[in-house]
């Protein structure tokens, strides 16, 4: 499989906390059960999407609903024989006519090839529009001291009422830091820090909603509101005394350091089940990556939910991703991204573009190196640092695995993904075997700095007593993201506006933000046709002013 | 081969919400989107349909795709709790004593004017915007909610200044009780037990049997804590009364108003009921525009 499910560790965890098919994913192993586990991930993301459809408030409305067709019963599609026998018929060239700006402009219309109709449903965007824009003052109170919430309107330093910059409501967002233990035992009862939120909902209803904040997160109200009118907080602990309790309240999802995967699938190898997020680091010139923008997968630094609840655990980066463009550029200067509900992918823009990535994790690639590893070897490699991209170093180390034979001399090296170079980092750039003279387990510590993208395969040869050799040889991938597609903005975007960010309103629909606070929807189409060539019936996806079948 | 217009035909796929809508018989209007379908489909639930004219309103209004907006804000100004205002068939109606003349048609309404006739001097928002907020006989403030002030007041849906009448028990709660709401409608309170009297002040308030109600805060006063199935039934002034339009107007053709709206009155000898004549020019357009959707061999 070409990416490796969140689902496999989960899979895996039913074996011994000790075995390679548990902790390493290069494991012949994980391998074979990630091809299944990536079916088990497709069935889970569907039941999550059906399960969302059972109600009409989670219902997911970007389902599709309304396509257009054409009666093509004049037109004669082109039949193609083999040795006399019908095979198929030719695919015909389609374009499609649409008014730009008032113009009519022309566009090819792809065939969906294999004739799916979940490839024609589920099809990426060919191009964007904008049909509506507003100018909103979206609320953005950052770290404000929660003992200011009990301020009411027309009291002094009130930030009542809270009006959301989507006037038909949309949700809002708030952060608890501070005021911890979230969950503490008092009266003999476990309370936690909680807030209630009172005022009028989207349909115009005086209404109320409790939030519970299970440890320090971004938590969306679930109800969408169009005002509030006041917030009552309840059980964040000794607000006379600390004043470091604060709250943070915003009406937009946008520029934030990291998102909750929609999907969350993730199992920790301890079986716990853990949150994954998604965030993007913008480095400048200055910083060791250079200028360059990545996409970082981001856990909590411990799976244990009590050390969560105390709130002392912090969020670690996992792995980074390169962002390229279309051509395999870079992209310099990403803003915000927005990862798309019920689609295992993501938006992203810089100041004028708008790009679509693949959110899965990739599998490696060269696996048919690790067949130059020894099964029963004694020795194996440690990528201290999993997360290395370039310009920084990999910090290794070799280790006697399993002590049953005495070790003479040992070989380090890697080859690079590029050029196919090796380098030798026991023996000075040399193909030698050097004497050990260590009777330590560690019997190896090195690093070597990332300069190229891609598969480096990292191989560790000792020479035991007798001249018998054995080889340990693992994959490190120095990992990027190519954009699936890429959309200009400046034709949506007027004056000096720049794109500031994007996020999925409560209606589902993309909201490009401008820096002087003009949000544009953003109109998807996709320029495809499913042909049915019995009933003799083009099915589009978009309405068009006119159509040519040739 | 080129297709233009009508060669290109919408093509409706069923999904989840059309699912909804089969099960709260609500059918996806041609093209309408699912952002559009699934608000409609939450407003089954929140502007019931039925067989009483706010129910057809309702339940026309969504079947058709169209919208039910709040108009107008109607806030009471002065401390009187008798005087009321309310949109009742084609007429606004304003009573100087509520509860005596609306519910128990003691003297009948004090001014009434018409929504429908254009002549009627309330035919658009504005001028019933004129009327409660230009005349000092009328203790109450109208406040637009819209942005076009020339709508047909006849949208209005029937509403009142007065609640329902609502029930509230009065034991357990000591000699002075604060009701769940204030300003009640003076003369619409039953007080039970009923053998206790009323009196006109709290001071007054002397012996067992004795209660007072203070209508304007809804504070009852008594001399003995109540028995234990004692309650108090009234109808109480709304703090602010949200006034619905629906593009959708239904009239009674049972109500006489309308009736005399739509055929000319035949006086009938003996001071015996008028009678329905031709068709006025207002009923031979509605008669007309329901020709139009039931051909005239309907049912024949």
């Amino acid at each position: 499989m070409d990416r490796i499910s969140p689902v496999t560790q989960e899979v895996v965890n039913t074996f011994p906390d000790w075995t390679r098919i548990r902790t390493s994913d290069q494991s012949v192993g994980f391998q074979l059960l990630n091809s299944v586990s990536n079916h088990v991930e497709n069935l889970e993301l569907n039941l999550q999407r059906l399960r969302d459809n059972l109600y009409l408030n989670t219902v997911n409305l970007k389902e599709l609903s309304l396509i257009h067709k054409i009666d093509v019963s004049a037109f004669d599609f082109t039949k193609e024989f083999q040795n006399g026998i019908f095979l198929r018929y030719t695919t015909p060239t389609a374009k499609g006519f649409y008014l730009l700006g008032g113009v009519e402009t022309e566009t090819p219309i792809k065939n969906i090839d294999d004739g799916s109709i979940a490839t024609f449903v589920n099809a990426d965007p060919d191009r964007i529009s904008s049909s509506s824009s507003f100018q909103g003052t979206p609320i953005s109170i950052s770290n404000n001291v929660v003992t200011t919430l009990t301020l009411k309107l027309g009291e002094s330093n009130s930030i009542y009422p809270l009006n959301h910059h989507h006037t038909e409501g949309g949700k809002f967002y708030f952060i608890l830091d501070g005021g911890y233990p979230y969950l503490k035992l008092k009266d003999q009862e476990l309370k936690r820090s909680r807030i209630r939120i009172v005022g009028k909902n989207d349909k115009d209803e005086e209404d109320s909603e409790t939030l519970i904040f299970p440890w320090k997160s971004r938590i969306p109200s679930s109800k969408n509101w169009k005002t509030i009118e006041y917030i009552e907080y309840y059980d964040i602990e000794d607000i006379a005394n600390d004043s470091s309790a604060k709250i943070s309240i915003y009406s937009e999802d946008i520029q934030q350091s990291d998102y909750l995967s929609l999907s969350n699938l993730r199992y920790s190898e301890n079986r716990n089940k853990i949150d994954e997020f998604w965030g993007i680091i913008d480095y400048s010139s200055g910083d060791t990556p250079g200028d360059s923008s990545y996409l970082e997968r981001v856990e909590y630094v411990t799976d244990d939910v009590h050390a969560l609840l105390r709130g002392t655990a912090d969020k670690f980066t996992k792995q980074r991703w390169r962002l390229k463009k279309v051509s395999g550029a870079d992209i310099l200067d990403v803003s915000d991204m927005a990862l798309i509900p019920y689609q295992n992918k993501f938006w992203v823009i810089d100041e004028t573009n708008l790009y679509l990535f693949p959110l899965s994790i990739e599998n490696y690639e060269k696996f048919d190196k690790l067949q130059e590893r020894d099964d029963e070897t004694e020795i194996s490699i440690n990528v201290v640092t999993e997360d290395v991209v370039t310009g920084e170093e990999v910090s290794l180390e070799i280790w006697h695995e399993r002590e049953i034979s005495a070790i003479e001399k040992i070989k380090v090296w890697y080859t690079l993904p590029v050029s196919g170079t090796d380098v030798y980092l026991t023996s000075a750039g040399v193909n030698e075997f050097v004497n050990i003279s260590t009777n330590k387990r560690i019997l190896f510590k090195g690093t070597f700095p990332l300069a190229e993208e891609g598969t480096y395969v990292i191989r560790a040869s000792v020479q035991y007593e007798g001249e018998r050799t054995e080889t340990d040889c693992r994959l490190f991938l120095n990992r990027t993201k190519k954009a699936i597609k890429e959309f200009d903005l400046t034709s949506i975007l007027s004056g000096s506006q720049t794109a500031e960010g994007i996020y999925f309103d409560s209606n589902h629909n993309l909201q490009l933000k401008a820096s002087d606070n003009t949000y544009y929807k953003i109109d998807q189409h996709k320029d495809i046709m499913l042909i049915d060539f019995n009933n003799k019936t083009v099915y589009l996806h978009e309405k068009y002013t006119k159509v040519t079948i040739e | 081969m080129e297709f233009t217009g009508s060669d290109i035909q919408p093509h409706q796929v069923f999904n989840e919400l059309d699912k909804f809508g089969l099960l709260l018989g609500l059918e996806r209007l041609p093209q309408e989107s699912n952002i559009i379908y699934k608000k409609r489909l939450l407003d089954v639930f929140t502007h019931r349909a039925n067989s009483t004219t706010q129910g057809l309103v309702y339940g026309i209004t969504r079947e058709l795709g169209l919208e039910i907006e709040q108009k107008l804000l109607i806030k009471p100004t002065g401390d009187d709790t008798k005087v009321g205002l309310s949109i009742k068939g084609t007429k606004l109606c304003v009573y100087s004593d509520y509860y005596n003349k609306e519910f128990l048609d003691i003297g009948g309404v004090d001014q009434e004017y018409d929504l429908w006739n254009l002549d009627g001097n309330a035919y658009t928002l504005q001028e019933v915007m004129n009327i409660i907020n230009g005349n000092a006989s009328i203790p109450f403030l109208a406040t637009h909610l819209g942005s076009d002030l020339s709508e047909r007041s006849s949208t209005l849906l029937e509403c009142s200044t007065s609640s329902d009448a609502l029930t509230e028990s009065l034991s357990g709660k000591g000699t002075v009780i604060s009701l769940d709401n204030d300003a009640v409608v003076e003369g619409s309170e039953y007080f039970f037990p009923s053998r206790f009297e009323k009196v006109n002040t709290a001071s007054e308030v002397t012996e067992a049997h004795h209660y007072h109600l203070d209508y304007l805060s809804g504070t009852i006063t008594t001399f003995v804590i109540l028995p234990r199935d004692a309650y108090i039934r009234y109808n109480y002034r709304i703090k602010e009364l949200y006034v619905e339009s629906s593009p959708v107007i239904i009239g009674n053709l049972q109500s006489e108003d309308l009736r005399e709206k739509m055929f000319v009155q035949v006086e009938q000898p003996n001071d015996e009921p008028a009678v329905d004549g031709r068709p006025t020019h207002f009923g031979a357009d509605i008669i007309n525009e329901l020709l139009s959707v039931h051909p005239l061999t309907f049912n024949k």
